[in-house]
Protein backbone atom coordinates (compact mmCIF):
# COMPACT_ATOMS: atom_id res chain seq x y z
CA UNK A 1 0.00 0.00 0.00
CA UNK A 2 2.45 2.44 1.11
CA UNK A 3 4.67 1.44 -1.62
CA UNK A 4 1.80 2.03 -4.29
CA UNK A 5 1.22 5.22 -3.10
CA UNK A 6 4.87 6.46 -3.44
CA UNK A 7 4.76 5.21 -6.87
CA UNK A 8 1.82 7.01 -7.13
CA UNK A 9 3.75 9.91 -6.00
CA UNK A 10 6.79 10.10 -8.23
CA UNK A 11 4.74 9.10 -11.19
CA UNK A 12 2.57 12.29 -10.47
CA UNK A 13 5.83 14.24 -9.76
CA UNK A 14 7.07 13.55 -13.14
CA UNK A 15 3.96 14.19 -14.94
CA UNK A 16 4.13 17.55 -12.67
CA UNK A 17 7.88 18.17 -13.83
CA UNK A 18 7.10 17.24 -17.97
CA UNK A 19 3.95 19.63 -17.18
CA UNK A 20 5.92 22.14 -16.25
CA UNK A 21 9.10 21.99 -18.75
CA UNK A 22 5.81 21.87 -21.46
CA UNK A 23 4.50 25.16 -20.20
CA UNK A 24 7.80 26.57 -19.90
CA UNK A 25 8.56 26.00 -23.70
CA UNK A 26 4.87 27.09 -24.91
CA UNK A 27 5.21 30.36 -23.49
CA UNK A 28 8.56 30.74 -25.11
CA UNK A 29 7.16 29.91 -28.34
CA UNK A 30 4.35 32.41 -27.95
CA UNK A 31 6.39 35.22 -26.26
CA UNK A 32 8.68 34.71 -29.63
CA UNK A 33 5.58 34.58 -31.76
CA UNK A 34 4.15 37.72 -30.50
CA UNK A 35 7.53 39.33 -30.94
CA UNK A 36 8.48 38.28 -34.34
CA UNK A 37 4.71 39.15 -34.96
CA UNK A 38 5.44 43.11 -33.66
CA UNK A 39 8.34 42.92 -35.80
CA UNK A 40 6.74 41.76 -38.56
CA UNK A 41 4.31 44.55 -38.36
CA UNK A 42 6.47 47.54 -37.38
CA UNK A 43 8.75 46.13 -40.45
CA UNK A 44 5.37 46.83 -42.91
CA UNK A 45 4.84 50.00 -41.20
CA UNK A 46 8.07 51.24 -41.87
CA UNK A 47 8.05 50.06 -45.81
CA UNK A 48 4.83 51.78 -45.86
CA UNK A 49 5.82 55.08 -44.95
CA UNK A 50 8.69 54.81 -46.51
CA UNK A 51 7.28 53.87 -49.23
CA UNK A 52 4.75 56.78 -49.38
CA UNK A 53 7.72 59.29 -48.63
CA UNK A 54 9.47 57.86 -51.74
CA UNK A 55 5.94 57.99 -53.96
CA UNK A 56 6.15 61.66 -53.14
CA UNK A 57 9.83 62.39 -54.46
CA UNK A 58 9.23 60.53 -57.16
CA UNK A 59 5.51 61.04 -58.31
CA UNK A 60 4.20 64.37 -60.36
CA UNK A 61 1.05 65.63 -60.33
CA UNK A 62 -0.36 64.60 -64.11
CA UNK A 63 -1.45 67.77 -64.70
CA UNK A 64 1.38 69.62 -63.80
CA UNK A 65 4.07 67.48 -64.25
CA UNK A 66 5.78 68.40 -60.81
CA UNK A 67 6.83 66.73 -58.30
CA UNK A 68 3.82 66.17 -55.06
CA UNK A 69 6.99 67.44 -53.09
CA UNK A 70 8.14 70.10 -55.23
CA UNK A 71 4.50 71.41 -55.25
CA UNK A 72 4.59 71.76 -51.52
CA UNK A 73 7.98 73.45 -50.63
CA UNK A 74 6.72 75.78 -53.74
CA UNK A 75 3.41 76.55 -51.86
CA UNK A 76 5.69 77.12 -48.73
CA UNK A 77 8.02 79.81 -50.79
CA UNK A 78 5.17 81.09 -52.67
CA UNK A 79 4.19 83.21 -49.29
CA UNK A 80 0.70 84.30 -47.74
CA UNK A 81 -0.74 81.04 -48.55
CA UNK A 82 1.10 78.12 -48.40
CA UNK A 83 -1.75 76.18 -48.94
CA UNK A 84 -1.85 77.17 -52.38
CA UNK A 85 0.42 76.93 -55.54
CA UNK A 86 0.18 78.74 -58.73
CA UNK A 87 2.08 77.80 -62.16
CA UNK A 88 1.02 80.09 -64.95
CA UNK A 89 -1.51 80.61 -66.75
CA UNK A 90 -1.67 77.50 -68.50
CA UNK A 91 -1.77 75.22 -65.85
CA UNK A 92 -3.26 77.01 -62.94
CA UNK A 93 -3.28 76.67 -59.45
CA UNK A 94 -3.78 74.14 -56.65
CA UNK A 95 -5.10 73.48 -53.55
CA UNK A 96 -2.21 71.83 -52.01
CA UNK A 97 -4.01 70.17 -48.95
CA UNK A 98 -6.89 69.07 -51.24
CA UNK A 99 -4.17 67.31 -53.84
CA UNK A 100 -2.17 65.55 -51.34
CA UNK A 101 -4.66 64.27 -49.28
CA UNK A 102 -6.23 62.29 -51.92
CA UNK A 103 -2.91 61.17 -53.13
CA UNK A 104 -1.54 60.18 -49.65
CA UNK A 105 -4.91 58.47 -48.67
CA UNK A 106 -4.55 56.08 -51.74
CA UNK A 107 -1.86 54.63 -50.01
CA UNK A 108 -2.37 55.46 -46.25
CA UNK A 109 -5.85 56.09 -45.43
CA UNK A 110 -6.46 58.85 -42.93
CA UNK A 111 -4.08 57.96 -40.39
CA UNK A 112 -1.03 60.31 -41.56
CA UNK A 113 1.03 63.48 -41.10
CA UNK A 114 3.17 65.50 -43.31
CA UNK A 115 5.18 67.96 -42.23
CA UNK A 116 7.61 69.97 -44.64
CA UNK A 117 9.94 72.40 -42.88
CA UNK A 118 11.69 74.98 -44.92
CA UNK A 119 14.17 78.26 -43.89
CA UNK A 120 11.18 80.28 -45.01
CA UNK A 121 8.01 78.27 -42.84
CA UNK A 122 6.62 75.13 -42.13
CA UNK A 123 3.25 73.52 -43.45
CA UNK A 124 1.54 70.39 -42.35
CA UNK A 125 -1.09 68.22 -44.01
CA UNK A 126 -2.67 65.22 -42.63
CA UNK A 127 -5.31 64.72 -40.04
CA UNK A 128 -3.06 62.49 -38.03
CA UNK A 129 -2.84 64.44 -34.35
CA UNK A 130 0.99 64.98 -33.18
CA UNK A 131 0.24 62.70 -30.28
CA UNK A 132 -0.72 59.74 -32.04
CA UNK A 133 1.74 59.36 -33.98
CA UNK A 134 3.10 55.82 -34.15
CA UNK A 135 6.34 56.12 -36.40
CA UNK A 136 8.05 58.96 -38.34
CA UNK A 137 10.52 58.99 -41.17
CA UNK A 138 11.91 62.00 -42.26
CA UNK A 139 14.93 63.22 -44.76
CA UNK A 140 16.04 65.96 -46.16
CA UNK A 141 15.04 67.88 -49.14
CA UNK A 142 16.41 70.89 -51.35
CA UNK A 143 14.73 74.11 -51.42
CA UNK A 144 15.73 77.06 -54.46
CA UNK A 145 18.11 78.80 -54.17
CA UNK A 146 20.33 75.72 -52.47
CA UNK A 147 19.02 75.47 -49.23
CA UNK A 148 18.10 72.76 -47.10
CA UNK A 149 14.55 71.42 -45.36
CA UNK A 150 13.19 68.67 -43.96
CA UNK A 151 10.29 66.39 -45.11
CA UNK A 152 8.70 64.91 -41.63
CA UNK A 153 5.96 61.77 -42.45
CA UNK A 154 4.21 60.49 -39.56
CA UNK A 155 2.14 58.10 -39.50
CA UNK A 156 -0.81 56.62 -36.34
CA UNK B 1 12.25 2.07 -3.26
CA UNK B 2 15.99 2.39 -4.54
CA UNK B 3 14.65 0.91 -7.82
CA UNK B 4 11.89 3.13 -8.04
CA UNK B 5 14.10 6.13 -7.54
CA UNK B 6 16.65 5.49 -10.03
CA UNK B 7 14.41 6.19 -13.15
CA UNK B 8 12.76 9.25 -11.53
CA UNK B 9 16.00 10.69 -10.65
CA UNK B 10 17.12 9.71 -14.14
CA UNK B 11 14.25 11.61 -15.55
CA UNK B 12 14.58 14.64 -13.42
CA UNK B 13 18.63 14.82 -14.73
CA UNK B 14 17.01 14.85 -18.34
CA UNK B 15 14.69 17.30 -17.64
CA UNK B 16 16.97 19.58 -16.12
CA UNK B 17 19.51 19.32 -19.11
CA UNK B 18 16.84 20.08 -21.09
CA UNK B 19 16.10 22.96 -19.77
CA UNK B 20 19.52 24.07 -18.92
CA UNK B 21 20.72 23.10 -22.73
CA UNK B 22 17.74 25.73 -23.66
CA UNK B 23 18.74 28.31 -21.35
CA UNK B 24 22.42 28.33 -22.80
CA UNK B 25 21.61 27.95 -26.43
CA UNK B 26 18.99 30.97 -26.20
CA UNK B 27 22.48 32.64 -24.52
CA UNK B 28 25.00 31.56 -27.06
CA UNK B 29 23.39 31.34 -30.03
CA UNK B 30 20.76 33.62 -29.35
CA UNK B 31 23.35 36.81 -28.66
CA UNK B 32 24.42 35.70 -32.04
CA UNK B 33 21.40 35.99 -33.65
CA UNK B 34 20.96 39.55 -32.21
CA UNK B 35 24.38 40.66 -33.42
CA UNK B 36 23.03 39.67 -36.46
CA UNK B 37 20.02 41.08 -36.61
CA UNK B 38 21.68 44.29 -35.58
CA UNK B 39 23.97 43.80 -38.64
CA UNK B 40 20.48 43.48 -40.83
CA UNK B 41 19.13 46.53 -39.20
CA UNK B 42 22.05 48.42 -39.76
CA UNK B 43 22.09 47.03 -43.43
CA UNK B 44 18.62 47.93 -43.43
CA UNK B 45 18.90 52.00 -42.01
CA UNK B 46 21.95 52.58 -44.37
CA UNK B 47 20.24 50.67 -47.68
CA UNK B 48 17.80 53.22 -46.36
CA UNK B 49 19.54 56.22 -45.73
CA UNK B 50 21.11 55.47 -49.40
CA UNK B 51 17.62 55.46 -51.09
CA UNK B 52 16.90 58.71 -49.27
CA UNK B 53 20.20 60.03 -50.86
CA UNK B 54 18.83 59.03 -53.75
CA UNK B 55 15.48 60.73 -53.50
CA UNK B 56 16.91 63.91 -52.47
CA UNK B 57 19.39 64.46 -55.55
CA UNK B 58 16.49 63.69 -57.89
CA UNK B 59 14.69 66.61 -56.49
CA UNK B 60 18.03 68.32 -56.29
CA UNK B 61 18.29 67.86 -60.09
CA UNK B 62 15.21 69.52 -60.54
CA UNK B 63 15.99 72.89 -58.86
CA UNK B 64 18.90 73.01 -60.15
CA UNK B 65 17.71 72.65 -63.21
CA UNK B 66 15.26 75.25 -63.25
CA UNK B 67 17.54 77.39 -61.15
CA UNK B 68 20.39 77.71 -63.72
CA UNK B 69 17.44 78.24 -66.63
CA UNK B 70 16.57 80.98 -64.39
CA UNK B 71 19.61 82.84 -64.18
CA UNK B 72 20.51 81.98 -68.02
CA UNK B 73 17.84 83.81 -69.04
CA UNK B 74 17.90 86.71 -66.92
CA UNK B 75 21.46 86.97 -67.87
CA UNK B 76 20.97 86.65 -71.72
CA UNK B 77 21.33 83.14 -72.73
CA UNK B 78 24.53 82.81 -70.65
CA UNK B 79 26.42 83.96 -67.72
CA UNK B 80 29.00 85.92 -69.50
CA UNK B 81 26.61 86.95 -72.63
CA UNK B 82 27.12 89.58 -74.90
CA UNK B 83 24.69 92.15 -76.94
CA UNK B 84 22.82 90.19 -78.96
CA UNK B 85 22.65 93.18 -81.39
CA UNK B 86 26.06 94.93 -81.90
CA UNK B 87 25.86 96.92 -84.73
CA UNK B 88 24.30 94.32 -86.05
CA UNK B 89 23.13 90.18 -85.30
CA UNK B 90 25.00 88.78 -82.86
CA UNK B 91 23.01 86.25 -81.05
CA UNK B 92 24.35 83.95 -78.69
CA UNK B 93 25.07 80.82 -80.11
CA UNK B 94 22.74 77.94 -78.79
CA UNK B 95 25.47 75.57 -78.23
CA UNK B 96 27.20 78.09 -75.75
CA UNK B 97 23.72 78.40 -73.89
CA UNK B 98 23.74 74.17 -73.62
CA UNK B 99 27.10 74.34 -72.49
CA UNK B 100 26.98 77.12 -69.60
CA UNK B 101 23.64 75.38 -68.71
CA UNK B 102 25.07 71.82 -68.08
CA UNK B 103 27.86 73.50 -66.15
CA UNK B 104 25.70 75.74 -63.56
CA UNK B 105 23.35 73.01 -63.12
CA UNK B 106 26.18 70.42 -62.53
CA UNK B 107 27.94 72.72 -59.94
CA UNK B 108 24.35 73.91 -58.32
CA UNK B 109 23.53 69.95 -58.15
CA UNK B 110 26.87 69.25 -56.15
CA UNK B 111 26.10 71.97 -53.59
CA UNK B 112 22.86 69.89 -52.77
CA UNK B 113 24.63 67.04 -52.20
CA UNK B 114 27.71 68.32 -50.60
CA UNK B 115 25.01 69.87 -48.11
CA UNK B 116 23.66 66.07 -47.57
CA UNK B 117 24.10 65.17 -44.11
CA UNK B 118 22.62 62.38 -41.61
CA UNK B 119 22.04 62.08 -37.53
CA UNK B 120 22.50 58.81 -37.67
CA UNK B 121 25.31 56.66 -36.53
CA UNK B 122 27.04 56.32 -40.27
CA UNK B 123 29.94 58.15 -41.77
CA UNK B 124 28.71 59.47 -45.25
CA UNK B 125 31.34 59.78 -47.95
CA UNK B 126 29.64 61.38 -51.04
CA UNK B 127 31.74 62.26 -54.38
CA UNK B 128 30.56 64.69 -56.70
CA UNK B 129 28.77 64.88 -60.26
CA UNK B 130 31.09 64.44 -62.97
CA UNK B 131 29.13 64.42 -66.37
CA UNK B 132 26.08 66.07 -66.51
CA UNK B 133 24.64 66.56 -69.71
CA UNK B 134 20.81 68.29 -71.25
CA UNK B 135 19.45 66.28 -73.69
CA UNK B 136 19.01 68.12 -76.79
CA UNK B 137 19.92 68.44 -80.07
CA UNK B 138 21.31 71.52 -81.16
CA UNK B 139 19.90 71.59 -84.53
CA UNK B 140 16.46 71.29 -83.47
CA UNK B 141 16.58 74.41 -80.88
CA UNK B 142 15.54 76.53 -83.51
CA UNK B 143 13.27 74.54 -84.98
CA UNK B 144 11.41 75.03 -81.98
CA UNK B 145 11.38 71.15 -81.04
CA UNK B 146 12.10 72.34 -77.28
CA UNK B 147 9.67 75.04 -77.27
CA UNK B 148 7.32 73.45 -74.10
CA UNK B 149 10.75 71.79 -72.77
CA UNK B 150 10.26 67.64 -72.79
CA UNK B 151 14.20 66.77 -72.45
CA UNK B 152 16.26 65.23 -70.54
CA UNK B 153 18.88 66.37 -68.33
CA UNK B 154 20.90 63.47 -66.95
CA UNK B 155 23.61 63.33 -64.08
CA UNK B 156 26.07 60.87 -63.36
CA UNK B 157 29.56 59.98 -62.07
CA UNK B 158 28.57 60.58 -58.20
CA UNK B 159 29.18 58.00 -55.79
CA UNK B 160 28.83 57.64 -51.92
CA UNK B 161 30.15 55.44 -49.79
CA UNK B 162 28.28 54.63 -46.62
CA UNK B 163 29.88 52.44 -43.21
CA UNK B 164 28.64 52.17 -40.16
CA UNK B 165 30.65 53.34 -37.32
CA UNK B 166 32.44 50.47 -36.48
CA UNK B 167 33.10 49.67 -39.75
CA UNK B 168 31.58 46.24 -39.83
CA UNK B 169 29.02 47.73 -42.69
CA UNK B 170 30.54 49.38 -45.67
CA UNK B 171 28.36 50.27 -48.96
CA UNK B 172 29.26 51.67 -51.58
CA UNK B 173 27.10 53.29 -54.25
CA UNK B 174 27.12 54.77 -57.74
CA UNK B 175 24.50 57.19 -58.35
CA UNK B 176 23.21 58.82 -61.71
CA UNK B 177 20.06 60.63 -62.03
CA UNK B 178 17.71 62.05 -64.30
CA UNK B 179 15.05 64.54 -64.82
CA UNK B 180 12.78 64.90 -67.68
CA UNK B 181 11.90 69.06 -68.13
CA UNK B 182 8.83 69.97 -69.36
CA UNK B 183 5.93 73.03 -69.02
CA UNK B 184 9.31 75.40 -69.65
CA UNK B 185 9.92 77.90 -72.33
CA UNK B 186 13.48 78.62 -71.74
CA UNK B 187 14.18 77.80 -75.27
CA UNK B 188 11.35 79.32 -76.87
CA UNK B 189 12.08 82.39 -75.67
CA UNK B 190 15.69 81.76 -76.93
CA UNK B 191 14.67 80.94 -80.70
CA UNK B 192 12.02 83.85 -81.21
CA UNK B 193 14.78 86.11 -79.55
CA UNK B 194 17.52 84.59 -81.87
CA UNK B 195 15.36 85.03 -85.15
CA UNK B 196 14.56 88.92 -84.27
CA UNK B 197 18.27 89.43 -83.44
CA UNK B 198 18.85 88.32 -86.59
CA UNK B 199 15.99 90.17 -88.33
CA UNK B 200 18.25 93.15 -86.45
CA UNK B 201 15.51 96.11 -86.92
CA UNK B 202 17.28 97.84 -84.00
CA UNK B 203 20.41 99.07 -86.10
CA UNK B 204 18.43 100.10 -89.37
CA UNK B 205 16.73 102.00 -87.30
CA UNK B 206 19.39 103.78 -85.64
CA UNK B 207 20.78 104.06 -88.88
CA UNK B 208 18.24 105.70 -90.35
CA UNK B 209 17.66 108.44 -87.84
CA UNK B 210 21.25 109.32 -87.40
CA UNK B 211 20.63 112.88 -88.48
CA UNK B 212 18.79 113.54 -85.03
CA UNK B 213 22.39 114.36 -83.75
CA UNK B 214 23.32 117.09 -86.23
CA UNK B 215 22.24 119.76 -83.75
CA UNK B 216 24.68 118.74 -81.56
CA UNK B 217 27.39 121.07 -80.36
CA UNK B 218 29.47 118.51 -78.76
CA UNK B 219 31.54 115.54 -80.06
CA UNK B 220 29.89 113.29 -77.74
CA UNK B 221 27.30 113.97 -75.28
CA UNK B 222 24.36 112.52 -73.74
CA UNK B 223 21.48 112.37 -75.64
CA UNK B 224 18.93 115.77 -75.99
CA UNK B 225 18.38 116.00 -79.48
CA UNK B 226 18.04 111.93 -80.05
CA UNK B 227 16.36 110.87 -76.69
CA UNK B 228 13.04 110.87 -78.86
CA UNK B 229 14.81 108.81 -81.73
CA UNK B 230 16.05 106.38 -79.38
CA UNK B 231 13.06 106.11 -77.61
CA UNK B 232 11.19 105.46 -81.07
CA UNK B 233 13.89 102.89 -82.23
CA UNK B 234 13.48 100.97 -78.57
CA UNK B 235 9.48 100.54 -79.54
CA UNK B 236 9.83 99.61 -83.29
CA UNK B 237 12.17 96.69 -81.83
CA UNK B 238 10.22 96.42 -79.14
CA UNK B 239 7.27 95.76 -81.25
CA UNK B 240 8.87 93.39 -83.73
CA UNK B 241 9.86 91.44 -81.10
CA UNK B 242 6.33 91.07 -79.38
CA UNK B 243 4.99 90.19 -82.45
CA UNK B 244 7.02 87.21 -82.37
CA UNK B 245 5.88 85.81 -79.25
CA UNK B 246 2.08 84.72 -78.61
CA UNK B 247 0.00 85.87 -76.15
CA UNK B 248 1.51 84.32 -73.36
CA UNK B 249 4.59 86.58 -73.54
CA UNK B 250 4.91 90.08 -72.45
CA UNK B 251 8.25 92.24 -73.61
CA UNK B 252 9.62 95.95 -72.48
CA UNK B 253 12.45 97.58 -72.69
CA UNK B 254 14.92 99.85 -71.28
CA UNK B 255 17.27 102.41 -72.01
CA UNK B 256 20.95 101.88 -70.43
CA UNK B 257 22.58 104.68 -72.25
CA UNK B 258 22.43 106.84 -75.28
CA UNK B 259 24.85 109.05 -76.66
CA UNK B 260 25.33 111.80 -79.90
CA UNK B 261 27.66 113.78 -81.23
CA UNK B 262 29.22 115.28 -84.29
CA UNK B 263 32.54 115.60 -86.13
CA UNK B 264 34.05 116.74 -88.87
CA UNK B 265 34.56 114.84 -92.10
CA UNK B 266 36.40 116.48 -93.80
CA UNK B 267 34.18 115.76 -96.51
CA UNK B 268 34.38 112.20 -96.79
CA UNK B 269 31.46 110.06 -97.29
CA UNK B 270 30.41 107.13 -96.16
CA UNK B 271 26.99 104.79 -95.02
CA UNK B 272 26.39 103.94 -91.46
CA UNK B 273 29.70 103.11 -89.63
CA UNK B 274 30.31 101.95 -86.31
CA UNK B 275 31.57 104.49 -83.95
CA UNK B 276 33.47 104.33 -80.42
CA UNK B 277 31.30 105.79 -77.90
CA UNK B 278 31.71 105.68 -74.25
CA UNK B 279 28.10 103.83 -74.33
CA UNK B 280 29.23 100.62 -74.97
CA UNK B 281 28.62 97.07 -74.44
CA UNK B 282 30.96 93.79 -74.76
CA UNK B 283 29.91 91.90 -78.12
CA UNK B 284 31.64 88.63 -77.16
CA UNK B 285 29.83 85.85 -75.55
CA UNK B 286 31.23 83.84 -72.96
CA UNK B 287 30.46 81.28 -70.59
CA UNK B 288 31.54 82.70 -67.01
CA UNK B 289 32.88 79.17 -64.59
CA UNK B 290 30.81 79.19 -61.43
CA UNK B 291 30.92 80.57 -59.07
CA UNK B 292 29.34 83.62 -60.32
CA UNK B 293 30.33 86.92 -61.14
CA UNK B 294 27.75 88.43 -63.43
CA UNK B 295 28.24 91.64 -64.27
CA UNK B 296 24.79 92.88 -65.32
CA UNK B 297 25.25 96.76 -65.22
CA UNK B 298 26.35 98.64 -69.05
CA UNK B 299 29.73 99.63 -68.79
CA UNK B 300 30.46 103.32 -69.38
CA UNK B 301 33.68 105.25 -69.51
CA UNK B 302 34.43 107.70 -66.38
CA UNK B 303 36.39 109.49 -69.38
CA UNK B 304 35.02 113.57 -69.59
CA UNK B 305 35.19 114.19 -73.28
CA UNK B 306 35.57 117.90 -73.23
CA UNK B 307 32.89 119.52 -75.44
CA UNK B 308 33.91 120.44 -78.98
CA UNK B 309 32.09 122.16 -81.39
CA UNK B 310 32.21 120.45 -84.81
CA UNK B 311 30.02 122.81 -86.51
CA UNK B 312 31.35 124.98 -89.35
CA UNK B 313 33.02 128.29 -89.12
CA UNK B 314 31.55 130.81 -91.46
CA UNK B 315 33.71 133.51 -90.59
CA UNK B 316 35.66 135.04 -93.59
CA UNK B 317 38.67 137.59 -94.34
CA UNK B 318 36.69 138.26 -97.89
CA UNK B 319 35.32 141.04 -97.91
CA UNK B 320 31.57 140.49 -99.06
CA UNK B 321 30.02 140.60 -102.39
CA UNK B 322 26.77 141.17 -103.67
CA UNK B 323 26.55 137.42 -104.97
CA UNK B 324 24.61 134.69 -103.11
CA UNK B 325 26.86 131.40 -103.71
CA UNK B 326 26.34 128.54 -101.53
CA UNK B 327 28.89 125.69 -101.26
CA UNK B 328 27.05 122.52 -99.59
CA UNK B 329 29.12 120.76 -96.34
CA UNK B 330 28.62 117.71 -94.96
CA UNK B 331 30.04 116.44 -91.09
CA UNK B 332 29.62 113.82 -89.28
CA UNK B 333 26.59 112.69 -86.77
CA UNK B 334 26.94 109.83 -84.38
CA UNK B 335 24.21 108.17 -82.37
CA UNK B 336 24.51 105.05 -80.03
CA UNK B 337 22.29 103.88 -77.64
CA UNK B 338 22.10 100.69 -75.32
CA UNK B 339 18.89 98.66 -74.85
CA UNK B 340 17.64 95.87 -72.52
CA UNK B 341 14.59 94.03 -73.56
CA UNK B 342 13.34 91.57 -71.43
CA UNK B 343 10.56 89.30 -72.38
CA UNK B 344 8.34 87.69 -69.54
CA UNK B 345 6.19 84.13 -70.27
CA UNK B 346 3.25 83.46 -68.17
CA UNK B 347 2.22 80.35 -69.69
CA UNK B 348 4.43 78.35 -67.18
CA UNK B 349 5.50 80.07 -64.13
CA UNK B 350 9.02 77.94 -62.80
CA UNK B 351 10.44 77.86 -59.11
CA UNK B 352 12.24 80.60 -57.23
CA UNK B 353 13.22 81.44 -53.85
CA UNK B 354 9.70 83.70 -53.81
CA UNK B 355 7.95 80.57 -55.41
CA UNK B 356 6.73 80.33 -58.57
CA UNK B 357 7.50 83.15 -61.02
CA UNK B 358 7.46 84.14 -64.90
CA UNK B 359 10.55 82.91 -66.53
CA UNK B 360 12.25 86.16 -67.97
CA UNK B 361 14.90 86.53 -70.89
CA UNK B 362 16.55 89.69 -70.70
CA UNK B 363 18.89 90.27 -73.80
CA UNK B 364 21.07 93.54 -74.27
CA UNK B 365 20.91 95.04 -77.74
CA UNK B 366 23.30 98.15 -78.90
CA UNK B 367 23.67 100.13 -81.73
CA UNK B 368 26.60 103.26 -81.86
CA UNK B 369 26.70 104.28 -85.75
CA UNK B 370 28.22 107.03 -87.25
CA UNK B 371 27.44 108.50 -90.89
CA UNK B 372 30.06 110.85 -92.73
CA UNK B 373 27.90 112.87 -94.86
CA UNK B 374 24.34 112.27 -92.59
CA UNK B 375 24.12 116.01 -91.85
CA UNK B 376 24.16 118.71 -94.67
CA UNK B 377 24.10 122.16 -95.18
CA UNK B 378 24.53 124.89 -97.70
CA UNK B 379 27.09 127.59 -96.41
CA UNK B 380 28.00 130.20 -98.57
CA UNK B 381 30.99 130.84 -100.30
CA UNK B 382 33.22 133.55 -99.90
CA UNK B 383 33.04 136.00 -102.71
CA UNK B 384 35.50 138.84 -103.55
CA UNK B 385 33.86 142.47 -103.93
CA UNK B 386 34.65 141.76 -108.13
CA UNK B 387 33.05 138.29 -107.99
CA UNK B 388 31.41 137.75 -111.52
CA UNK B 389 30.14 134.25 -111.00
CA UNK B 390 30.54 131.88 -108.33
CA UNK B 391 33.49 130.22 -109.56
CA UNK B 392 35.19 133.53 -108.53
CA UNK B 393 34.33 132.59 -104.98
CA UNK B 394 35.78 130.47 -102.29
CA UNK B 395 34.54 127.03 -101.86
CA UNK B 396 33.60 126.84 -98.00
CA UNK B 397 32.18 123.93 -98.15
CA UNK B 398 32.59 119.92 -99.83
CA UNK B 399 31.38 121.55 -102.84
CA UNK B 400 31.82 123.77 -105.55
CA UNK B 401 30.43 127.16 -105.12
CA UNK B 402 27.25 127.43 -106.63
Amino acid sequence: MKGQMEEILYFTIIIFAILILFTFFAYQTGTKGAEVRKTVEERITKEEVFSALNNLFSEKLPISEKYYLIMAIDGILGGEDYDFVYYGKEIGGFNLTSILTQYIDKLIKDRWRLEIITPDGIQVYGKLPIEKVVYSWENWIPVPYLRIGKVVFSIG
Amino acid sequence: MKAQLIPIVFLLIAASLLVFGFIFYNIFYGYKYQVQVFEITTIDVVRNLIENFKSFLKLSLTYSTLQSISEHGLAGGSIGAGAWICNGPNPLPASLSKKCLEEYTKYYLNIYLEKYNTTLPVDLKASPFLELNYDIDIDKILRGKYDEGNYWVNASGAFLIASSKDKNINLFEIFNTSDYITKNRYWYLFRIFTEWANEDVLTKCICINLGCACQTKSGETSCTNCLEESQYCGELALKSLQEKFDENVKCTFSIGCCMEGTADSGCEVSDCISWSSRCTFNCTHDCTKPPITTSTGIEKSLLNVPEQSYLPSTSSSFLSSSLQCFSEYWYEARFSSIYTFTCKDYKYYTSSPKGPKPLEFTVVAFASLRDKDICREKIPCDCPTDAVSCSDCRQTGCTPCS
